[in-house]
């Protein structure tokens, strides 16, 4: 492919810009500073000094700018000063903390910090743990471990009691949900160091968003200053869109890698999805010599992965393909070019992966690959909306009262719940929910404040993140290939599947249920499989039926479940054959919202599936800033006939098992979400739907069909249904 | 009787000045006063084993234990025997000189506790000799200590077990709680006797009792208890016993080892399910299984550490 297929734009190079901390730097920084040869970045130069007036830093500098020295100094810098103190790293990935753990470490034993630096999470051996908890002073850990030793209050007491620092990298990770949880699992970590009279400052790390500091203040409850002024060199970057026009943008992208590899340029790859990365590896491999190109993902051994890590920061491989497990930062140096293979579903993770490229002194290049599908396409179209496109703001709801409920139970089993003490932590609503949690038998007041009094553990009883359970693991006769989790063991491992890994293919014999254990055995073929399944959604209860004028939205519960049918067997993206299958479907309960049209909503038969379609699209589009969550919370179903509603039907779910309330709340605002959506699509210039508006970068049914004309009339008459006056255009 | 159904409704008793008779129609029990609150207690008396050792007897004993030098396993161990070394003292002519030395120097004149020590770096803390401590050492200073609770972590503690010796019998106290407010009062007077007695004696307290009531001391925010030497039995007993019994339960070894096994005790798998019976209706009769169950937990554990004793020593 040439240059002149593709949209080209450059950015120029940037030279570093320095600075030396306003405040005073200790001696022996200085000499470790001097020793290794660094001189501090203008961000990091200000980070250092925001943290030492005792200030919350978030640092929103793109990947590779040096954001791990930026907040490991001025944490060690106090570490030294003050030999109790003690900091908390929270990653959101164990291989990440890892990776972090050696850099930790290596300036702790430069400095002589004495902070013995560990990880604690679920692989801790259970005879290191006392040790971790009563000798190191930088502890590195994640979430759900957090989640689950906070009520461990007689071993963690001195640990809290003398807490510095918590840092929380890649921050942006913490959204929607997952977010919500977070902000209240912190808050819950806060009031123990207070009540401890610790009170730690937060530094976090990010990736560049639409509100960093807003962001952050609502994850911690805290007040934040935010350091985006990123001094470090950049090369000078070209960014490339190309659209192929007869390949699959996975043949494109390893043509686009076999050539830049072959200009001496190393190059690594993002791909959507763990099949697609490892695809496009066996492409690149069969043109280059055995161990030149790699593919990466998450479920690689831990060793495996490292070895292709430090091997790419060597040179000693060309190219990587990878999905976005390379997108946090672990340390694998800049490269030459970066080709992002389909959008990632997000302009944050866009400029997250476009961040890995450029190195000192060298030209970079950055090339997306637009996929088939509409979203993709539309970029390939309009390479304009593509760069201007705004970073992603998180949206968050740490009050939402299903969340809130959960994690007020933990609280209140952790340490005693005072309200005029607490409330601070957790609001106005919280007294209201502990009254309800009496009157559940869950807790119970006493003189020295709401005490836990059920029977089970409620951190392990709380379903927090969604998350499921144990890993699978694949096993090649006795030794251990790979692990993977419970969805994509649905998705990628049903039995007769092909599952690639690096390069070499193995078919799935049999899957063990129960002890979560595939089987797997190698195979000579060339084809791989792709799941053919179903979902389908079925109503158990309607709840309630709010009425908005001459619209109705329904609430209950509802049955998503879905079925994998049988498979595809694909060779060179042919469909050579279709195989059945009869697995049991797969079930998930949660709560959802739905309307139903009526006849004579105006729209013509053949273009109702797209318009049903688009609306779905356009409500779950403006549903996050009405049920503060993230668009990926939120599932929908549309259709041009459901046997439940006999009409008709969209339908708006909880993407948690359960249900959280965001149907609920969205089925009590419906009206303003139809105008905020009609406003969406209305103001959107495009002809036939664009990110902004229809695209759905999750969509199970790759964006089609979509129909915007039709989406704009079906929207306008619902709003006018709900009661609004509405000036059709 | 009042019909009450709310679990842990606190209240429902008066608070008195003074331990009194119980009100609540719990036979044997007193109704406790501290700064933190109110509980129950009960008092019973049982006898108690008299067995001495003399600690020469088990310092003597522990300097045969070659093993507990870094660097020699049993294999090395009986070699060394049969070339004549018998004592850490008889290896001074080895390459492990120094150690042996060291070690055999804390035997002799460090503390317990010490000893404790070097055992533990041996991973051997558990070793059965250890026990032989609990009757060279002044009787008065052991707390026998068992707790009944709900069944998980971060739930209350609903029974607290202590037995102790005063003169020559076994007392044994229960604190017991009619509700989630009593805990507070009932861990506060467990916590005192922690601190009049040294030393602890359980049956898998290291792994369970003493954690759990130590999670639930700093729950509230008190200071959380430790004591000097702790006699868990649970390990000796697999060591001395394992192949001869099916399993290591405290029921099996009292029928088996105590020979005295118990009529109509309340397993210990029911206990959540009784008093949660008790929180509902309020009829202390489900209680009455709790506590007799409790309070035999409590005297065998005497009873057992001695026989382990004279097993060991003799």
């Amino acid at each position: 492919m040439d240059d002149q297929d593709m949209y080209v734009t450059c950015e120029e190079a940037r030279d570093p810009r320095y600075q030396i901390p306003a405040c005073p730097v200790s001696e022996k920084l200085s000499r470790y500073l001097a020793e290794k040869n660094i001189r501090l970045y203008t961000h990091q130069a200000q980070t250092f000094d925001r943290v030492s007036a005792g200030k919350n830093v978030i640092l929103t500098t793109p990947t590779a700018s040096g954001k791990t020295l930026a907040y490991v100094l001025p944490v060690l810098e106090r570490l030294i000063s003050d030999p109790d103190a003690s900091a908390l790293f929270i990653y959101p990935t164990k291989a990440l903390t890892r990776d972090q753990l050696l850099f930790i470490q290596d300036a702790d034993a430069a400095l002589r910090a004495r902070t013995k630096p560990a990880i604690y999470d679920g692989d801790t051996k259970a005879e290191l743990r006392p040790k971790i908890r009563a000798g190191s002073r930088i502890i590195l850990t994640n979430m759900y471990e957090l989640h689950h030793i906070l009520g461990w209050r007689a071993k963690w007491g001195d640990f809290w009691a003398n807490l510095s620092f918590v840092v929380i990298d890649e921050a942006h990770r913490y959204r929607g949900v997952f977010g919500s949880n977070t902000a209240l699992l912190l808050r819950r970590m806060r009031r123990i160091c207070n009540f401890y009279d610790a009170d730690p400052r937060f530094i976090l790390s990010s990736a560049t968003l639409g509100n960093a500091a807003a962001f952050a203040e609502t994850l911690t409850g805290l007040p934040f200053t935010e350091v985006d002024d990123d001094g470090s060199p950049r090369a000078r970057r070209t960014f490339r869109i190309c659209a192929p026009e007869n390949t699959s943008c996975i043949t494109a992208a390893a043509d686009l890698i076999t050539s830049q590899i072959n200009a001496g340029m190393q190059t690594l790859c993002f791909t959507r999805s763990r099949n697609a990365a490892e695809i496009a590896a066996v492409e690149c491999r069969s043109r280059h010599p055995s161990g030149q190109v790699a593919s990466y993902r998450g479920g690689y051994r831990q060793n495996e992965r490292k070895e292709i890590e430090s091997s790419l920061k060597s040179g000693d491989i060309s190219g990587v393909i990878s999905t976005n497990a390379l997108e946090v930062g672990i340390d694998i140096g800049s490269l030459d070019a970066v080709v992002i293979c389909g959008f990632p579903g997000s302009m944050v993770s866009v400029l997250q992966q476009a961040g890995r490229a450029g190195r000192n002194g060298r030209d970079a290049v950055i090339t997306f690959v637009a996929g088939s599908n509409p979203l993709d396409q539309y970029y390939a179209r309009n390479p304009e909306a593509f760069f201007k496109a705004p970073c992603e703001e998180v949206i968050l709801g740490p009050d939402n009262p299903y969340l809130l409920s959960s994690h007020l139970l933990c609280a209140v089993a952790e340490l005693p719940y005072r309200p005029e003490r607490d409330q601070k932590y957790f609001g106005d609503l919280a007294n209201e929910i502990l009254a309800g949690l009496k009157n559940d038998r869950l807790v119970s007041s006493t003189p020295k404040g709401y005490v836990y009094c059920g029977v089970e553990n409620p951190a392990q009883t709380t379903p927090l993140f969604g998350m499921t359970g144990n890993a699978w693991s694949v096993r090649l006769d006795k030794t251990l290939l790979e692990t993977m989790d419970e969805n994509q063991a649905y998705r990628e491992a049903y039995p007769g599947a092909v599952i690639l890994h690096q390069g070499q293919r193995y078919r799935v014999q049999t899957v063990d249920q129960d002890n979560r254990i595939i089987r797997v055995e190698k195979t000579a073929d060339t084809c791989h499989t792709r799941p053919i399944s179903t979902t389908e959604i079925t109503i158990s209860s309607r709840e309630k039926t709010k009425r908005h004028n001459d619209l109705l939205v329904h609430f209950g519960e509802v049955m998503v479940s879905s079925q994998i049918l049988g498979y595809s067997v694909l060779e060179y993206d042919q469909i050579t054959a279709n195989c059945e299958l009869s697995l049991p479907p797969r079930r998930f309960v949660t709560k959802a919202c739905w309307i139903t049209i009526d006849d004579d909503c105006g729209i013509r038969p053949e273009a109702l599936p797209g318009s049903l379609h688009g609306t779905e699209h356009a409500l779950i589009a403006a549903m996050p800033r009405f049920v503060m969550c993230d668009r990926s919370d939120i599932g929908g179903v549309s259709t041009p006939f459901h046997s439940d509603t006999a009409a008709p039907t969209i339908f708006l779910y909880d993407g948690v098992s359960g249900g959280i309330g965001l149907a609920e709340k969205a089925s009590e605002l419906f009206p303003d979400i139809l105008t905020f959506a009609r406003e969406l699509v209305d103001g959107c210039p495009c002809k036939e739907g664009c990110p902004s508006c229809l695209h759905s970068p999750k969509c199970g049914n790759n964006n089609q069909p979509l129909d915007k004309a039709g989406t704009k009339h079906l929207l306008a008459y619902l709003e006018t249904e709900s009661g609004k006056t509405v000036v059709y255009k | 009787m009042q019909a009450l159904s709310k679990a842990f409704t606190p209240g429902i008793f008066l608070k008195t000045e003074t331990s009194k008779r119980c009100p609540g129609g719990l036979p044997g029990t007193v109704e406790m006063d501290t700064p933190d609150g109110v509980c129950l207690a009960k008092e019973t008396v049982w006898p108690c084993p008299e067995y001495r050792i003399s600690e020469d007897t088990i310092r003597n004993r522990c300097m045969q234990e070659l093993t507990l030098i870094p660097g020699i396993g049993p294999a090395r161990a009986d070699v060394l025997r049969k070339k004549g070394s018998r004592y850490l003292t008889d290896l001074g002519h080895t390459v492990w000189r120094d150690s042996a030395y060291e070690i055999a120097d804390v035997i002799q004149n460090g503390s317990p506790s010490e000893i404790f020590g070097i055992f533990q770096d041996a991973h051997r803390g558990n070793d059965p000799l250890l026990l032989g401590f609990s009757h060279a050492l002044p009787g008065e200073e052991l707390l026998y200590f068992d707790i009944e609770t709900l069944g998980m972590f971060q739930s209350p503690i609903i029974l607290f077990g202590c037995g102790f010796r005063k003169g020559t019998e076994l007392t044994v106290v229960q604190y017991l709680l009619r509700d989630i407010e009593d805990e507070p009062a009932a861990l506060s007077l467990t916590a005192r006797l922690f601190k009049e007695h040294s030393h602890v004696v359980t049956y898998n307290g290291k792994g369970f009792d003493v954690p759990y009531l130590n999670n639930r001391l700093s729950y509230y925010g008190e200071r959380t208890v430790h004591p000097d030497l702790h006699f868990d039995l649970l390990y000796p007993t697999r060591r001395l016993y394992r192949s001869a019994l099916s399993d290591c339960c405290l029921g099996t070894v009292e029928t088996y080892i105590l020979k005295k096994p118990r009529a109509d005790d309340l397993p210990g798998y029911l206990v959540p399910a009784y008093y949660q019976k008790y929180l509902r209706t309020r009829d202390v009769s489900n209680l009455t299984p709790i506590i007799e169950h409790n309070e035999l937990d409590v005297a065998n554990l005497a009873l057992l550490l001695c026989t382990e004793c004279e097993a060991v020593y003799g």
